[in-house]
């Protein structure tokens, strides 16, 4: 054997704990220096890669080398689909939360047409035409570009003192998801920057952006010139008006009439939809719900009996209320604020059962 | 080679994309008081109680106990787990139903579901059923009586058991398997295994209200009481309320609740009102 197989071995074995103990990854690979670049190589970019080079200073939730030890993008990646990972020691992590994962209330791919809107009928739309449900929680997808969380009326649901905790820290936002939302154990520091670093390869590109070629080239010329302050203020100002620092959250009250309902003129084909991807991303099977439903007749005349009455199990209720959790039956329905689902397509929806129910 | 990889995509994996798994062939683990091929679903936690209530009619039943109200054929109290979603263990305790057999009795099961019906895909659904049940009686002082105990293995009793079902549409399901119990001690001149057949069904009625029903039928010929032997038969109306509650409330002609007590010493016959009235409280839960 030649000499440099054995010197090839003796880095290997030398050189593999510091392969080990390395952070797997950090936000610091999303800041790249950005040299000489096209605009069309800008678009490409990460909204964060580009908003840092112009100096726009990090938001709290930046994963950097000293708070990511053990973390990784593949564990946040296991936590989010799996509840569950290999964790430092190279056993499985007990799971997080046995009546939920993170995907049964959010998607991972971008929902909304608009970045800049919260509309409830164009991201209808938008899933059914990328095959995508329609989820009671907003998209981790653009979530490490957002500046605040756990918005508007979820105060109510969980109270000022803690959402004020939660409000400009998406860690601590993602913890009360983890007790709160999904049931489960609390997350340790490694589990959550994993879920942050998996959070952070979801982040917006510039091409998600809505530009025109104007826009584009100010960015683009903003960049070329490191010294110009101002410029570069007005690039970052530009790239933070072209989606929302933040989703709305409006609870939306069942109507007072629930044998009238909301007074609007339900549509049954967008109805099915509502249903398909929404109910049945939980409901299907019992994915996550011990009520288990579907296409057949009985699951749908079901709600449809319910849906006009003052119970529990109206879906009125339910959707815009939810339910909640007990002692031993921790499994509960997430509520639908307005921006999620509207009253519009509630009303859909339960045109859409009637229409079913009829011979 | 990229032909053998297209034909590799299009027999194995498109099929199994199209083979949507069918669930709630029944809603319970048991269907009346016999098994099911169903299984807990993955962390899921069974807690359940069934009750057999005395003679509804006839000598030990009418208005004077009530209509068997007040006797307590057997009860059962018992869980389940599923340790994954084709593997479920149970422990549960129950009085003991027949006079003929063994009571107060420990029960451990354990259930492994081998095949799932699926749309498009295998027709119906395996499951394979192991009892073990192990007798806390007092020992008695009569040696022709199974608690005599002469032997400490004699307090354990044993089932096994392979069911197959297959959901036909949300409204029918119908099940059949074959059944082999074991006895450690059984009466003089019985022989210590029995065979048996078994039938299950459920007719839903609506998406809360089904109907089930289901029997079992013993093949030995040297059961003692073989003239006198009846084969069990029960039927239920099922309540699904959609929060993880199961109930059901039954007739069946069997005081016992497990396989090692009904399916061996059921000798109550029906047409002399010797069936009983009895219930089912199921709650799945997850911690």
């Amino acid at each position: 054997m030649k000499w440099w197989y054995f010197l090839l071995i003796a880095l290997s074995i030398g050189l593999f704990p510091t392969y080990l103990l390395r952070p797997l990854s950090s936000t610091s690979e999303y800041v790249a220096p950005m040299n000489a670049m096209d605009p069309e190589e800008l678009l490409r970019q990460n909204v964060y890669t580009v908003l840092h080079n112009l100096g726009d200073s990090a938001p709290p939730h930046v994963v950097n080398d000293s708070s990511a030890t053990y973390a990784s993008k593949q564990r946040g990646r296991d936590l989010f689909f799996k509840g569950m990972t290999i964790g430092p020691d190279g056993s499985t992590t007990p799971v997080q939360s046995k009546m939920f994962k993170c995907w049964a209330c959010h998607n991972t791919v971008r929902e909304d047409p608009d970045l800049r809107k919260h509309d409830p009928e164009a991201r209808l739309q938008y899933a059914k035409e990328h095959g995508i449900p329609l989820l009671p929680a907003t998209t981790v997808y653009g979530i490490v570009n957002r500046q605040s969380f756990y918005n508007g009326d979820w105060s109510k649901k969980y109270g000022p003192d803690i959402v004020a905790k939660v409000r400009h820290n998406l860690r601590q936002a993602i913890q009360l998801c983890a007790i709160g939302c999904a049931q489960g154990r609390p997350l340790k520091d490694w589990e959550i920057e994993s879920i942050l670093m998996f959070f952070w390869d979801l982040q917006y590109k510039m091409a998600d952006l809505d530009w025109t070629a104007d826009e584009l080239e100010f960015v683009h010329r903003a960049l070329q010139r490191p010294h110009d302050q101002a410029m570069r203020d007005s690039a970052i100002h530009l790239i933070k008006s072209k989606y929302a620092p933040f989703s709305p959250a409006t609870f939306n009250p069942p109507p007072a009439d629930r044998k009238a309902g909301y007074g609007l003129q339900g549509r049954p084909e967008v109805g099915r939809d509502v249903y398909r991807m929404s109910c049945l991303h939980c409901h299907k099977n019992g994915r996550f719900a011990y009520l288990y439903l579907d296409e057949d007749p009985f699951s749908l005349k079901l709600l449809r009996k319910h849906f006009p009455r003052y119970s529990r199990y109206s879906a009125y209720q339910v959707i815009c209320w939810g339910t909640e959790p007990l002692p031993g039956k921790r499994f509960y329905m997430p509520q639908y604020t307005k921006q999620r689902m509207s009253p519009q397509q509630i009303e859909d929806l339960r045109a859409y059962l009637e229409q079913q129910a009829q011979p | 080679m990229k032909g053998l990889h297209i034909l590799l995509v299009v027999a194995f994996y498109l099929p199994a994309r199209s083979q949507e798994i069918v669930y709630q062939t029944f809603k319970h683990g048991r269907i009346v008081t016999t098994q099911s091929t169903e299984t807990l679903k993955t962390w899921d936690w069974d807690f359940y109680v069934m009750h057999r209530f005395g003679d509804l009619v006839g000598p030990n039943g009418g208005t004077t106990n009530t209509f068997g109200l007040a006797n307590a054929a057997d009860v059962i109290i018992g869980f389940r787990y599923g340790l994954n979603d084709n593997l479920e263990v149970g422990l549960s305790r129950n009085k003991g139903g027949s006079p003929l057999a063994l009571d107060k009795n420990f029960n451990l099961h354990l259930k492994y579901r081998m095949l799932r019906q699926k749309h498009r895909g295998t027709p119906l659904s395996l499951s394979v059923f192991s009892l073990t049940s192990f007798s806390t009686a007092q020992r008695s002082l009569n040696p022709a009586s199974l608690k005599y105990f002469a032997k400490f293995i004699h307090r354990f009793t044993y089932h096994f058991q392979i069911m197959a079902a297959r959901k036909f549409s949300h409204r029918f399901s119908l099940q059949l398997g074959a059944g082999y119990t074991h006895r450690n001690i059984a009466y003089s001149g019985e022989s210590n295994g029995i065979a048996s057949a078994l039938f299950g069904m459920r007719l839903q009625l609506s998406k809360i209200y089904g109907i089930v029903a289901d029997a079992a039928f013993p093949f030995a010929s040297h059961i003692r009481l073989f003239d006198t032997h009846q084969p069990y038969l029960g039927i239920a109306l099922e309540i699904e309320t959609g929060g993880g509650h199961i109930f059901n409330i039954s007739l069946t002609n069997a005081r016992g609740t497990i396989e090692t007590d009904f399916i061996p010493y059921t000798i109550e016959r029906i047409d002399q009102g010797e069936f009983r009235l009895g219930f089912t409280l199921s709650r799945y839960m997850r911690f």
